[in-house]
């Protein structure tokens, strides 16, 4: 029994490859709209009430550009898709845009400039990560500078003192560092050095400049 | 398409809806944009399978075959097959509004 047609074939095969032709079925009107296939009943619970109109051993719906006709429709049959599909029997011309965009989205479920479409889908994942984000820096915050045992040592006033004492003796950073701002003819720090100050700190300068 | 890859004799007017829907999804894996003389008796199998969705799912496929050469290949095609469109009724995808996506559908990864 021959196929009545052959999947096309290209030339560069040394053979052509015959896929195995497709179980020709012919349509039965049980009911308008309604076409029948052996073993329909078998998918019922699966698909619901949907018409299976292409090959495939467990018939399900996708959208996607490289299988454009999947091969059930999308939506079930009612008593108005029945009343338009008599109505597609006729004259084409006769159907409003209405009626064609009805029977579109009965066989499928988006268009293929849909699936294109991008989903928006980076907003969501940048707006949780930055939540995410504030937490852990309000925790920091909190937590970290609240309590004195996570504060080391070499913050506290003591300790600074102790060490603009040590760099100013050894004159280091002659250039443009610590020493450069200490004016060591008169012993004073010169006004630039009010910018690393703030009101804790001065009192500390102030000692160390009537120190020396 | 060249001409080697589909066949010379050609009975598409004629096929089934089982067999057109495996015919337009050859075209979608085929690399390259089909030519008119195919789509027009690709048109008129839909119009003896009183199948009007199809029709305009084999326009998409065709306009989109064109890839980043879109706006080259669709208005030759649309002016080749154009006279068939109107004797059949079937309205060209302006009309419908489906060179943009119309409705936004949630992705199922998302949900």
């Amino acid at each position: 029994k021959q196929p009545i047609w052959v999947a096309p074939s290209r030339n560069i095969a040394l053979t052509s490859v015959n896929r195995d032709a497709p179980a020709t079925t012919g349509s039965k009107a049980v009911l308008p709209g309604h076409e029948y296939y052996p073993g329909k009943e078998e998918y019922s619970p699966v698909i619901g009430h949907r018409e299976i109109v292409g090959h495939g051993e467990i018939p399900y719906y996708t959208d996607s550009f490289t299988v454009p006709c999947p091969a059930i429709r999308f939506r079930e049959v009612d008593e108005a898709l029945g009343k338009l599909r008599e109505k597609e029997k006729g004259d084409w011309k006769l159907l409003s845009l209405e009626d064609k965009k009805t029977l579109y989205r009965a066989s499928f479920n988006s268009t293929l400039e849909e699936v294109r479409a991008p989903s928006g889908d980076w907003k969501r994942c940048i707006g949780d990560n930055a939540i995410l984000m504030a937490l852990m820096f309000l925790g920091v915050s909190v937590i970290g500078f609240a309590d004195p045992q996570y504060e080391p040592k070499t913050v506290t006033n003591e300790w600074v003192d102790a060490q603009t004492e040590y760099l100013i003796k050894r004159r280091v950073q002659p250039v443009d560092g610590i020493a450069s701002w200490y004016d060591y003819e008169n012993n004073k720090f010169k006004p630039t050095w009010s910018i690393f100050t703030t009101k804790e700190t001065s009192k500390s300068v102030k000692t160390l400049s009537e120190k020396e | 398409v060249s001409e080697g890859t589909w066949l010379e004799k050609n009975n598409y007017a004629q096929f089934d809806g089982w067999e057109l829907r495996q015919l337009i999804n050859f075209v979608a894996a085929d690399d390259g944009v089909p030519e008119p003389e195919i789509i027009i008796e690709v048109l008129k199998g839909c119009r003896n399978n009183n199948d009007y969705a199809l029709a305009t799912r084999f326009l998409e496929v065709v306009r989109l075959k064109g890839g980043n050469k879109m706006s080259e290949t669709w208005p030759y095609i649309m002016q080749e097959i154009g006279p068939t469109m109107q004797e059949l009724g079937i309205s060209t995808l302006k009309e419908m509004g489906y060179e943009e996506p119309e409705l936004w559908l949630e992705n199922v990864d998302d949900m």
